[in-house]
């Protein structure tokens, strides 16, 4: 270690020195926040419009590239098209709005970025990326603090890029999940694209504090800008019908580190999709979207990985899964199922690197059983079995949401389940190493950052999450209610710390253990392994999923046409 | 490990060792052989004869068994077996050898590779003949190794009670 | 209020091992009735565990003895949220973690029908999981409340609207009704007789408490079915006792009735049935009343 920090230091310290200090940065902000309270900075007026588009520009010009260096013919075309597209919105229409460059600092901002502030800089930590890696995570918390479309956009269309050249630069030549990841994200961008210049249009403003308004004001007409940049969300989270593309590359050529920053990148799918949550509801288009998106993903995803025996493979199924419950929540749109969306996005982030760099290690990790039952509980715990959350689900009076609720929430439990299983046969037989409290490591600051998580939920929730619902949708919340926070999160402590607790202490091998593994009945197994039934089910998922985005789309062109005709005239 | 065997099991019933219950655990080891007292040991089980109403049960774990109950032939390979699972056995637990091709090898005494019967392999405390043996006699078996009043769940047994 | 809280949480935790190994005494003899056997006394479940008990402990118990004990704490800690009064959904998460404990403890015992047998069990879970998150639903839409005092002190009697679900319920989560711990699987034919459950792979004193544990469970979810007759009113307890105690004669029946089924085949009709009830079931809630 000494001979490492004398001779040189190499890029990667640098790198784990940035996520130090972006993560510093985000608890100081935290601070900050928690001292100043909300607040909109109003950054500059005309200025910023024109810097903007220009560092959006050279974004996209930067991805053009990439779609060019590796023949991506619809990247490029989708590239270019955004290029143009940008240029006109901002020279035609953008410069005649009324612009201010604001950054809104709400409780969600706090959250968001103290989440990824912490993880990253543990990603960092632990997988000394490149730059690419700090710059996306700086471009997560602008987005989450922009007020507007625009800057959403720039900072997403930066996230596209630096995923791309993290996933390139994967060592575990990751060229062709690289590929699609672009492609994917690129035409993502176009919808995003759409949804800004239809906002821009239309409804003459791209700020969200006034679309909102908008949207309060005239039920549901923002909707038509909002299907667009919810698809576009959906996309870049894995959802169907991009899902199944876009999982089986990431689960055969990625590396674990790519799978591990794609938790960034999900993250702004998700967190795109949540400032749209007040535009969402069962009554329209982008809602409905989003709800039959993410339910069938959530779905899908769970039945995937049931049949995926290795463990890296079922964790790049259970993000997708996990975000397809989000969006779905985020698309029902009342205040206590995106007060789920965002506890669930809390969770995943913060156990899921360290589900996966756990299994990357040969020997276990208590780290990794507690992991596995929080990514286990938290579903039930916040979605399936939070009684508002579920109350409010049920109060749609949407028979199909509720029965794929049903239905994929057993799904979930059966592969964490075996999963758990196999961890702690194996944990018995091969010995793990105690869990060492002196030693500081990315696993150590992971696991307490999910402890400190899953005992403070009452109080994240009641201090961060439901402030900002209240903000959101103004009101009451009804997950306010303390009681069931209290003992949501003391039965999931128990239950990690009762699961967890023979594997902290460290075991020793045993001696004579035969064939080891995740071991499946066979019926079980061949039941669910990629039998007629399950690929039918997939296909069936895909093509509704599919109907449903081109009968919202139908609709809200329909309505746009309605919408254009009277503004054009 | 061990810290958390030692907290559990500090817990314990008063008075629990003294209460008599009628409830044995059969556990049955079938040498090879032709199956038919392993079948008519399953006859005891079926609607027939039913040793469940006499407190009788059977289990997949030597451990927890009253009785250990061989039935069959018993060559080599078998005897690795049986010594196995009596290795298991608790010292409480008896051994039964019915039919008598366990009890002395029985018609295939003396040939190649068999042995002739349970005892040159574990100590047996009852043997009951036949061959095939008898539901009936199986059960008697059963009844008289555990203690129990042989004429208990039978015809005369409800007359004399 | 506090007092009877607590008064009935300690009721459950001291005789709910007895009510349950009664129940499921009375499911094996209905059982061996419609074999034409006798069955043993209706007590003879608690026979079995003392006499179990009375062997004392092994030298097997490890870690899997560690994770049965936790499964039995949160098959306890389901009752005690149920009879103090609190959300149903937090019961049937606690059933599920007991469950989930359970199979941990079965796939680290070291033998291979073990490790099956936890599958087997998880397969279960799933099996018969989305019928109970319909049961709860239907709760809700009916009775307006999630929380178990709401519907076990007022609201309106649950059974004839929830009919579908009633069936259903009777059909699939009482699965685990109709197989004692002892035997994970299908109903015991004669030729499974050897390798019979997860429980046997359990050094003795932990297959006590797997059996404990099984009766807390039996427990709960027969409470969950007193719910579907539950008023308040004197009447309806009484008569949602009485139903309590024929669905355990029912179990029994069933469990004859339902041959030694492939478990795929159980599998699929748990889910079709779910599916088709509950959308049915559900609909009728939604829609018509």
């Amino acid at each position: 270690m000494d001979k490492a920090k004398s001779i040189k230091r190499d890029s990667t310290f640098y790198i784990k020195a940035g996520g130090g200090l972006i993560a510093l940065l985000s608890v100081a902000f935290a601070v900050f926040h928690g001292i100043k309270g909300n607040m909109i900075v109003l950054l500059s007026e005309s200025s910023a419009f024109w810097t903007v588009c220009v560092i959006t520009v050279a974004a996209a010009v930067v991805m053009g590239f990439f779609a060019v260096k590796d023949r991506n013919i619809i990247a490029i075309l989708a590239s270019a098209i955004q290029i143009a597209g940008l240029l006109w919105f901002d020279i035609n229409i953008g410069s005649g709005l009324e612009y201010a460059a604001t950054l809104d600092l709400d409780w969600f901002a706090v959250i968001m970025i103290l989440i990824t502030g912490l993880m990253g800089g543990i990603i960092c930590w632990r997988t000394g990326g490149r730059v690419s890696l700090l710059i996306s995570i700086l471009a997560v918390d602008g987005m989450v603090l922009s007020d507007d479309l625009l800057w959403m956009y720039m900072f997403w269309t930066i996230i596209t890029v630096c995923a791309y050249d993290i996933v390139v630069h994967d060592r575990n030549q990751a060229d062709e999940c690289a590929s699609r990841m672009l492609l994917i994200n690129s035409l993502a961008g176009i919808g995003f694209l759409a949804g800004i210049i239809i906002s821009g249009l239309i409804f003459e403003t791209v700020c969200l504090t006034t679309l909102y308004l908008i949207d309060t004001i005239y039920a549901d007409m923002i909707s038509t800008a909002c299907v667009f940049i919810v698809l576009a969300g959906m996309a870049r989270s894995m959802q169907i019908p991009f899902q199944g593309w876009l999982s089986h590359e990431y689960k055969t050529s990625a590396g674990t580190a790519s799978l591990i920053q794609a938790v960034t990148l999900v993250n702004s799918g998700a967190i795109l999709v949540i400032k749209m949550s007040p535009a969402m509801g069962v009554s329209n288009f982008a809602g409905l979207m989003a709800i039959v998106g993410g339910g069938l993903t959530f779905f899908i995803s769970s039945l995937n990985a049931v049949t995926e025996v290795s463990s890296r493979k079922m964790l790049a199924d259970s993000t997708s899964s996990i975000m397809g419950l989000v969006i779905m929540c985020a698309g029902i749109g009342t205040s206590e199922s995106v007060w789920a969306a965002v506890i669930l996005i809390m969770f995943h982030s913060i156990a899921k690197p360290l589900l996966l760099t756990g299994t990357e290690s040969k020997k276990l990790r208590t780290d990794v059983v507690m992991g596995v039952i929080v990514m286990m509980a938290a579903p039930f715990a916040i979605v399936l079995l939070q009684r508002e959350s579920l109350a409010s689900i049920v109060d749609t009076g949407n028979i199909i949401l509720v029965m794929i609720m049903c239905f994929s929430g057993a799904i979930a439990i059966l592969y964490w389940t075996r999963w758990l299983g196999s961890l702690i046969d194996e944990a018995v037989t091969q010995g793990i190493e105690p869990l060492v409290f002196k030693e500081v490591s990315p696993f150590k600051a992971n696991a307490w950052l999910l402890i400190i998580s899953i005992i403070g939920l009452p109080f994240i929730s009641m201090y961060m999450v439901v402030p900002y619902m209240e903000e959101l949708f103004g009101g009451m919340s009804a997950a306010a209610n303390l009681s069931d926070n209290i003992l949501d999160s003391v039965v999931i402590a128990l239950a990690v710390a009762l699961a967890a607790y023979p594997v902290y202490k460290g075991t020793e091998a045993k001696a004579g253990s035969k064939d080891r593994g995740m071991h499946t009945d066979e019926e079980t197994s061949e039941m669910l392994r990629k039998s007629k039934s399950t690929i039918k089910a997939q296909v069936i998922c895909n093509i509704l999923s599919v109907v449903i985005v081109v009968i919202c789309i139908g609709f809200t062109a329909v309505n746009l046409a309605g919408l254009l005709g009277g503004v054009l005239q | 490990m061990r810290s958390v065997a030692k907290i559990k099991d500090r817990f314990k019933i008063p008075g629990l060792k003294s209460l008599k219950v009628n409830s044995n655990w059969v556990f049955h080891f079938d040498g090879s052989g032709c199956d038919g007292c392993n079948a008519e040991y399953i006859a005891c089980l079926s609607p027939g004869w039913d040793i469940e109403r006499l407190g009788f049960r059977n289990t997949g774990n030597p451990s927890y068994a009253d009785v250990l109950l061989v039935t069959g032939l018993l060559d080599e390979e078998a005897k690795r077996g049986l010594i196995e699972v009596y290795e298991q056995t608790r010292p409480d637990c008896k051994v039964v050898a019915a039919g008598v091709c366990a009890c002395t090898g029985g018609l295939f005494d003396g040939s190649k590779g068999i042995l002739s019967g349970a005892d040159s392999v574990i100590p047996v405390d009852l043997y009951v003949a036949g061959c095939a043996v008898r539901p009936e006699s199986i059960i008697d078996a059963l009844m008289e190794i555990t203690g129990n009043d042989t004429n208990k769940g039978t015809p005369e047994g409800e007359e004399t009670a | 209020m506090i007092i009877k809280t607590i008064l009935s949480v300690l009721a459950f935790i001291v005789f709910a091992p007895f009510a349950g190994a009664i129940l499921t005494g009375i499911t094996r003899k209905i059982s061996a009735r419609a074999q034409g056997r006798d069955g043993g006394d209706i007590t003879q479940p608690i026979s079995d565990c003392i006499a179990l008990l009375q062997k004392g402990r092994g030298e097997n118990s490890g870690i899997q003895g560690y994770y049965v004990k936790v499964s039995l704490f949160f098959n306890v800690l389901a009752g005690v949220l149920f009879y103090a009064g609190m959300d149903l959904l937090m019961t049937i998460a606690c059933l599920g973690l007991g469950i989930i404990f359970m199979v941990i403890a079965a796939s680290v015992s070291g033998t291979y029908y073990s490790r099956l047998g936890a599958d087997r069990l998880a397969r279960e879970m799933v099996a018969a999981a989305p019928m109970m998150f319909m049961v709860a639903i239907g709760f809700y839409v009916r009775c307006g409340s999630f929380d178990v005092k709401d519907l076990a002190m007022s609201g309106p009697v649950a059974f004839l609207p929830l009919l579908g679900l009633f069936a259903g319920y009777m059909l699939i989560p009482c699965g685990k009704l109709r197989r004692s711990s002892f035997e994970y699987r299908m109903p015991h034919a004669m030729y499974q007789k050897d390798m019979n459950s997860i429980a046997d792979a359990f050094d003795r004193k932990d297959a006590a408490i797997c059996e404990i544990g099984s009766w807390y469970e039996k427990t709960v979810l027969y409470s969950i079915t007193y719910l579907f007759f539950a008023n308040g009113t004197l009447l309806m307890t009484a008569v949602g006792v009485v139903c309590t105690v024929l669905t355990a004669v029912l179990q029994g029946i069933i469990e004859n009735i339902e041959p030694a089924a492939d478990g795929r085949r159980a599998f699929k009709s748990a889910w079709l049935w779910a599916f088709v009830i509950g959308i049915v079931n559900l609909v009728i809630i939604y829609i018509i009343i």
